[in-house]
């Protein structure tokens, strides 16, 4: 036990942590050596920690578990369908052997499209058609609300139709469209700012917070 | 004033990110406390959870890593202490790979939570019984396929490494279509399939908190009521501290809400920025026209 009743592992855990943000965004100031070595070591440790979240929850359960039971279990020899298509798409990498790839994409593609298409057409397509199309109303706001949804969705749609030339009439709503999906691109990049800034509170707050109060000072 | 202008427009970025890091670290160390209220998509994703009847099992995905975690890990830490005080049943997976440490440890932290006579906050709580951490389990789509036919087969065993057919939490609820909401916390684009493969396939309600990067891309599934809540980014995710209690529950500001004053110290300072470099622009405009004029 050190400062605050942290434990020396966690006291280490945020000198770490603190190190790597104060390295990463070193960056800001101009490319330097220590930036290039926490990039570096940020790459390998997110390389690592896939490679054995992906071999534990991936491969040895589904692929090598069941080929080689520890606990007496009979084999399931049925993995051995779905091991040779994943080293086909391996095989890629081979071009006298790349052709047998397509056969795992068409089984990958097959299924995914059967799956993908009902699912999608049920839960996206038609309900946000129903949305847009739906009732003027109940109240003034709500029906102008939908008016504008309505001619964003119609315009929009418009731009993005080229098999007509966009001239005269065709031409302004397509101009419309534009319009609102410059809106829209605001709207995503305002948000996106949001979403940034909110990144840099969270590594402020873990600096001030946890790294300087907790365990350099020993306060909270 | 033309040489001011010039500079202006050219002034070095390092001094505009020295600005943002003081509008965002001066508000942490001195809290300006900036009042703000909850939007209504905040507020129909709390009163969804807020309806459900004691013992209701609520399914919370954890879809998101240590880079969006200042969005949205403090909306999971507030959405299972809503749920434990209103003694709902949480079952939480992730399907995401980076999410099963974050997730265990939003857990942990709600479960050693104590109140002021340093007394936890929900002791009687069991794994299993009333509540259940599922972990993280590749395959997206087919994770979703698959708890909708059965949580023990797609899950035979749960974090801890315990066999998920044993407990009493899935031999009451063995399926998605038995579960009573669907919360899906995210950093990707996985509410949109969570929708189609899992809310409208099994008929659930659904909800989303996710970045402030993703929140314009799921407003037509709210609009069209299939995500009956939406919970966008920190902003979004402060309003839920605030409905839950939070402050008080925790007896501290709560994270999310914290970053409140800096986010919209920030804020005020981008938009004067762009009104600012406008304005330059366009009376920079101005000189070289008249330049170009008297040739």
């Amino acid at each position: 036990m050190s400062h605050a009743g942290l434990p020396i592992g966690e006291i280490i855990g945020f000198w770490a942590s603190a190190a790597m943000t104060l390295i990463i965004l070193s960056f800001i100031y101009k490319d330097n050596p220590v930036y290039k070595f926490g990039e570096h070591l940020f790459l390998g440790t997110a390389l690592g920690y896939s490679w054995c979240i992906c071999y534990y929850n991936d491969i040895y359960p589904n692929a090598i578990g069941p080929l080689f039971p520890r606990h007496g279990e009979p084999r399931n020899y049925l993995v051995l369908i779905p091991i040779v298509l994943a080293i086909f798409i391996m095989l890629r990498m081979v071009p006298s052997l790349a052709h047998l790839s397509r056969m795992s994409f068409a089984v990958l593609i097959g299924g995914y499209a059967g799956l993908a298409v009902p699912a999608v057409i049920m839960a996206n397509f038609l309900p946000q058609i129903t949305s847009t199309m739906g009732a003027l109303g109940p109240d003034w706001a709500t029906a102008i609300n939908r008016l504008v949804l309505l001619i964003g969705v119609f315009t929009t749609l418009i731009f993005f139709f080229f098999s007509l030339e966009h001239r005269g009439v065709v031409g302004r709503i397509s101009r419309v469209g534009v319009l609102f999906i410059m809106v829209g691109f605001g709207a995503s990049f305002g948000y996106t700012v949001m979403a940034r800034v909110s990144l840099l509170i969270g590594r402020l707050q873990f600096l001030i917070q946890d790294w300087v109060m907790r365990a350099i000072l020993g306060r909270g | 004033m033309r040489s001011a202008v010039t500079a202006l427009l050219n002034v070095d970025r390092r001094i505009i990110y020295t600005i943002v890091l003081l509008c965002v670290a001066l508000p942490l160390l001195f809290p300006l406390k900036i009042k703000f209220s909850p939007t209504r998509e905040v507020r129909d994703a709390y009163d969804d959870i807020q309806a459900l009847e004691p013992g209701s099992v609520v399914l919370i995905s954890c879809d998101y890593g240590p880079a969006s975690m200042p969005e949205t890990h403090p909306m999971f830490i507030a959405l299972l202490h809503q749920c434990f005080r209103l003694k709902l049943r949480p079952i939480i997976l992730t399907l995401v790979p980076d999410g099963p440490g974050l997730a265990l440890r939003g857990l942990r932290s709600v479960l050693e939570a104590r109140d002021e006579q340093g007394n936890l906050l929900y002791p009687d709580l069991k794994p299993g019984v009333d509540y259940s951490y599922l972990g993280y389990k590749p395959g997206g789509q087919a994770v979703m396929l698959g708890i909708g036919q059965s949580f023990t087969v797609t899950f035979p065993q749960d974090y801890a490494g315990d066999s998920t057919s044993q407990q009493p939490l899935f031999k009451e609820v063995p399926a998605l279509g038995d579960v009573a909401y669907i919360f899906d916390i995210a950093s990707v684009g996985l509410p949109e399939f969570w929708l189609p493969y899992a809310a409208a396939r099994e008929k659930k309600p659904m909800s989303v908190s996710c970045t402030a990067v993703s929140v314009a891309q799921y407003y037509p599934y709210y609009a069209s009521r299939q995500f009956h809540g939406l919970v966008g980014g920190m902003k979004g995710t402060a309003e839920y501290e605030l409905l839950t209690g939070m402050e008080q529950i925790l007896r501290r500001v709560p994270d999310a809400t914290r970053g409140m004053d800096a986010q919209s110290l920030v804020h005020i300072f981008i938009v004067l920025s762009i009104v600012i470099a406008n304005v330059l622009f366009f009376i920079d405009r101005r000189y070289k026209l008249a330049d170009r004029r008297t040739g």
